[in-house]
């Protein structure tokens, strides 16, 4: 009997423990990566943190900034930085500068701090004290310097409107790493070489791409910003390709304009009015006309640009997402921004839409209904459907986007 | 005498399970730290070097409060202070042998903890310096401190109430570290009482060198004398109140 009851007790034990464990690893099984967003709930000022952090000061710092990576999403959307008993100062500000306070030797702090507030919501005058005051804790450090100097000249423009003043900070920066003289020079040189005629934001992208890790949050962020930039860069380019395969062709440019800055696409060898196919193209692959090309890429491709040599021959790549470009009405749109910019607009309609659940109690149970209640929903671009998920507003896409560019 | 307490002392602390189960999780502990490391999106071999020197910090106080404040209790509950008591020997050789027992069990565990840490930073590909082992000595000193501190909680309370005790006085004694700069927002009065009350807590914030220590942070050989010193003291005073109250126990 006692034997029996012994092994009784253990298989209940054991079907227990397998009830529980399988429960516990089925929301392992059926979990999807979702990204996770929340506000800030809390925000010691720093000298009251530095008392909570019973001498971990810097473990608990790194804690606390692993766990503001959700609020880095959840600001993605919504782009609004004021938190209670906040004053003037953000969210943002608020919690690096706690941060900083308590792990002041840690540069990751001083360079997603910018990113945060200059980057991500604009707010560039606290994104350089910053990295100013990384300056001032770690000035041997070049990475520091080198973006400090990006904002500088990127977006308060100093090297045009202040060149002295910018003068004196690089020469500052030389005197603190001397090492470091030759490439500042050649750093300049390309970041005004590249990206001043296009965008001047790229160079700023390219330095925070330095500063991320791949896969992270602020890494995919940065990511994405250099994917919008690179977007914009390359329905620029073929868009000035359009313009001139249309001039070519002898059909009229829409102004004076584009003719003068087309010009010198124009291959003097094929006059206006050439016979190459239709009088306007129907795909982008037209516009890769030999003939349009040969003059725009005489001695190279751009690094990340629309178009690549592929076994010798000029080929049209995706978009920087890894989508197709597309010609709407004469105009070229690259799929993947365009997506972006949707999934931005849709970002702010959840935020609206959770509001309205809150006010009303109770969440619409259809897309009619959340319009119906006022709610502005943006409708999809091409090949989109837009549902309405539960508590979300979501978009299916009906092409899977390829291979992005790949940026590191 | 006391070498012998002590060494009794110390051979029984480092068998005993408490103490063992404790350094493997501290081991395992260490081991998922890795883990935080990853998940910081930057530079890992930092964030995992402060989560292993925390660990030590953390799982040392434990492993004095835990065996520290039974150390006393089960000597009388099963009687073998008695035997010893009845021996012609001063009860403050039995303190102080306890406490220098308990100690030496503590250094060999904090120096199989550092041990631990440090291989496994070197094994992930961390930066490995001798400022870490200082920072590990200094941690040393503050899990010393606080055997101390439940050592003569014990005397004053049960264990369980003195387990309790001890860690609030962890707590406490690294939030008055940060005091002197708080204290200005309370009026003068009140600056004087909690100045006061602060000033009764040791200031454990002065054995954190652990935070500079993961940036290579030098510490003066002068700084590293007062910071000893200061722990040298306050052990001085709390087994020194510990052997008072122990002289006047009724057992």
């Amino acid at each position: 009997m006692g034997m029996l009851r012994k092994a009784a007790l253990g298989m209940l034990v054991a079907i227990l423990l397998a009830v529980v464990v399988g429960w516990n690893m089925s929301r392992f099984i059926s979990s999807t990566a979702k990204i996770r967003e929340k506000d800030i709930d809390f925000l010691p000022p720093p000298v009251v943190a530095e008392l909570l952090c019973l001498g971990h000061r810097n473990t608990l710092a790194k804690l606390r900034w692993i766990d503001s990576f959700a609020y880095f999403e959840y600001q993605l959307d919504r782009k609004d930085d004021n938190v209670v008993g906040g004053g003037k100062a953000g969210g943002f500000e608020r919690l690096y500068d706690t941060l900083i306070t308590l792990d002041p030797h840690f540069q990751s702090f001083y360079e997603h701090a910018a990113l945060n507030t200059g980057g991500l919501l604009g707010h560039q005058g606290v994104a350089l004290s910053f990295q100013m005051r990384g300056i001032s804790e770690m000035p041997t450090s070049s990475q520091m310097w080198r973006n400090a100097a990006a904002i500088l000249r990127t977006e308060y423009h100093w090297q045009e409107q202040l060149p002295e003043a910018f003068g004196q900070f690089l020469s500052t920066w030389r005197r603190f790493i001397p090492e470091d003289s030759d490439q500042i020079s050649i750093w300049l040189i390309n970041v005004g070489r590249h990206f001043s005629s296009i965008s001047q934001r790229m160079s700023y992208w390219l330095e925070q791409l330095h500063m991320t890790k791949a896969g992270s949050p602020a890494g995919d962020f940065v990511e994405g910003q250099l994917r919008d930039e690179y977007a914009k860069m390359g329905c620029e380019t073929l868009q000035i390709l359009v313009n001139a395969y249309r001039i070519a062709h002898g059909a009229p440019a829409p102004r004076l304009k584009d003719l003068w800055l087309d010009y010198d696409l124009i291959d003097p060898f094929s006059p206006f009015g050439a016979t190459i196919g239709d009088a306007l193209p129907v795909r982008l692959d037209d516009v890769l006309e030999p003939r349009l090309l040969r003059k725009r890429l005489t001695r190279e491709l751009q690094a990340n640009g629309p178009i690549i040599a592929v076994d010798g021959r000029l080929r049209l790549r995706t978009d920087p997402f890894g989508l197709p470009w597309r010609l709407v009405a004469d105009r070229v749109v690259s799929t993947g921004l365009e997506r972006r910019h949707y999934q931005a607009a849709l970002g702010k309609a959840n935020v609206a839409l959770l509001n309205l659940a809150r006010s009303r109690g109770s969440w619409p149970a259809s897309l009619a209904e959340a319009r119906s209640l006022g709610l502005a929903i943006p409708e999809p671009p091409e090949g989109g459907s837009l549902s309405l998920a539960g508590e979300a507003l979501e978009v299916t896409w009906q092409t899977q986007p390829g291979q992005p560019w790949s940026l590191r | 005498m006391i070498w012998v307490i002590a060494t009794a002392t110390c051979k029984e602390l480092v068998r005993s399970r408490t103490f063992l189960v404790l350094i493997l999780i501290f081991a395992v502990a260490v081991g998922l730290s890795r883990l935080i490391g990853w998940i910081s999106s930057t530079d890992g071999d930092i964030v995992t070097t402060d989560v292993v020197f925390s660990l030590q910090s953390v799982f040392g106080v434990l492993v004095a409060v835990a065996t520290g404040t039974v150390l006393m209790q089960s000597e009388i509950q099963q009687q073998t202070l008695y035997t010893i008591l009845s021996r012609p020997l001063e009860r403050w050789h039995f303190v102080v042998g306890k406490y220098l027992g308990l100690s030496a069990g503590l250094i060999i565990g904090q120096a199989a903890m550092l041990v631990i840490g440090l291989l496994y930073l070197a094994v992930t590909g961390a930066a490995v310096h001798g400022w870490l082992v200082l920072a590990g000595l200094l941690t040393t000193v503050e899990v010393l401190v606080m055997a101390a501190v439940s050592l003569c909680s014990t005397m004053l309370s049960t264990p369980l109430l003195a387990a309790v005790l001890s860690l609030i006085i962890y707590a406490l004694g690294h939030a008055v570290h940060t005091l002197p700069e708080l204290i200005h927002h309370l009026g003068h009065g009140q600056q004087l009482v909690v100045s006061v009350i602060a000033s009764l807590i040791p200031d454990l914030g002065q054995f954190a060198y652990r935070n500079d220590a993961v940036y290579r942070t030098p510490l003066m050989p002068a700084d590293l004398a007062v910071r000893l010193a200061y722990g040298g003291l306050w052990i001085a005073l709390l087994v020194t109140v510990t052997v008072a109250v122990f002289r006047r126990r009724q057992l």
